[in-house]
């Protein structure tokens, strides 16, 4: 603890009983000690883009994002594992980019993902290749999982859109005996809608229901 | 201000962490949580958002037994740290009796932290708080980071942008890995408790 504080605050007896209730588990500063990289380590400057990307998205920091990754990967040029790393950092790179702040939040655990397993690829000595393709895999596998809720995302918005068009100037229905069919009138259109038509639409309705529910299935278990 | 129940002799304090989003306020109280469960015979609640963020608030209630005779139940809140959830933050905050600060040391979050503070001292004048005499104590949290190379601000830039003025009790730490998580709630709970006793008298 940096020492000021106020002295008037002291009390013992509540000093003691926390003591007792926290006893044995306490971390400090002082017995840890701090290990540097060595100092070719070449992820330094990507590790501090990435960790700032976290918290703020800006130009300046996404544009040397990409050109770190684009110097790392002529660095590496010749180990296509870490080609691959890079590559997926870069793709959520660009995705971050296109999107910032509407970027779907779990992108920026799949980037820190994605940079601690190649920091560990080329930090940890003595790792072998299957565990570094093993790493790998396991980052491609969260990756492909980013994009699966990302088109769903887009997927159910723009469904959401085109809900809304179609609410927005909901044609009205008549009857019409003269014909076997319904006569949809519109502002600005006429239709003829058909029986069969009608109920495909239900169908499409239905399947629209159903597959908001799996989505939400799906946020529901991200929020466990 | 603290529930005091004078005939079952029970005090209830409230302590509230406050910051800037994603300073690590809810990893704070998830360690406590995570580390003494067998010991705090409690649950946390905790409302989060898809990206892991505090929706509303968390809360972690638990006691600490009896002290001169009275039983002390310590409340533990946190506060949504995003901008746009002031109206949270600030209904979390009525009756607090101690906050911590939880400071995020990372380079970036310098202008997030003052903004916080700033937020803090208004929403306590909200509620006729001062917050030179409220019980608070700073937390510089992230500090891990520095040996990863990471830009973190220096202890020199956090004391003179948060600290210069309100000169309170502060620990360099990292929620992530319980580095002196324990020692600033302990310190918090201290100076709550001694404030509720000298209002008491």
């Amino acid at each position: 603890m940096i020492d000021n504080h106020n002295e008037s605050f002291s009390c013992p007896e509540v000093q003691g009983r926390l003591d007792d209730l926290f006893k044995s588990n306490e971390k400090t500063f002082v017995d840890r000690g701090i290990e540097l990289y060595p100092d070719d380590y070449p992820l330094i400057e990507l590790k501090s883009l990435v960790l700032s990307l976290d918290w703020e998205i800006t130009d300046e920091i996404i544009t040397d994002f990409m050109m770190h990754t684009d110097n790392l990967t002529e660095f590496y040029r010749n180990d296509k594992v870490i080609l691959k790393f890079l590559h997926i950092l870069r793709a959520l790179g660009k995705y971050i980019d296109a999107n910032r702040s509407k970027a779907h939040p779990d992108c920026f655990k799949i980037l820190n993902s994605v940079f601690f397993a190649l920091d560990d690829v080329i930090l940890t000595k003595d790792i072998s290749r299957s565990e570094t393709e093993k790493l790998l895999k396991i980052e491609i596998e969260n990756y492909k999982k980013l994009r699966k809720l990302v088109s769903n995302r887009k997927l159910t918005k723009s469904r959401e859109k085109e809900q809304y068009s179609l609410t927005k100037n909901v044609p009205k229905i008549v009857k019409d005996d003269k014909i076997d069919c319904f006569q949809v009138k519109s502002e600005s259109h006429m239709l003829i809608v058909s029986q069969k038509q009608l109920n495909d639409l239900k169908n499409d309705i239905k399947q629209f229901i159903h597959s908001e529910f799996i989505g939400l299935r799906d946020e529901l278990k991200n929020l466990k | 201000m603290a529930f005091v129940n004078l005939k079952k002799k029970e005090i209830q304090a409230k302590i509230v962490y406050y910051g800037p989003g994603r300073g690590g306020k809810t990893t704070n109280i998830e360690y406590i949580y995570k580390n003494f469960e067998d010991r705090i015979d409690s649950k946390m609640v905790a409302i989060k958002t898809q990206g892991d963020r505090t929706l509303f608030f968390d809360f972690f209630p638990f006691n600490i037994g009896r002290i001169n005779g009275y039983k002390i139940k310590i409340q533990l809140y946190t506060v949504p740290g995003q901008v746009k959830y002031n109206a949270t933050r600030r209904v979390v905050l009525n009756g607090a009796d101690g906050v911590v600060f939880v400071a995020d040391a990372l380079a970036v979050q310098r202008k997030a932290n003052i903004i916080s503070l700033k937020n803090l001292q208004e929403n306590l004048k909200h509620y006729q708080k001062n917050i030179f005499k409220v019980p608070f104590v700073f937390q510089y949290n992230k500090m891990d980071l520095l040996k990863k190379e990471v830009p973190i601000l220096p202890l020199e830039a956090l004391t003179g942008d948060l600290n210069e003025q309100l000169n309170r009790p502060s620990f360099v730490a990292s929620a992530l890995e319980g580095t002196n998580v324990v020692a600033t709630l302990k310190k918090i709970i201290i100076m709550t408790v001694a404030s509720i006793k000298m209002s008491l008298q």
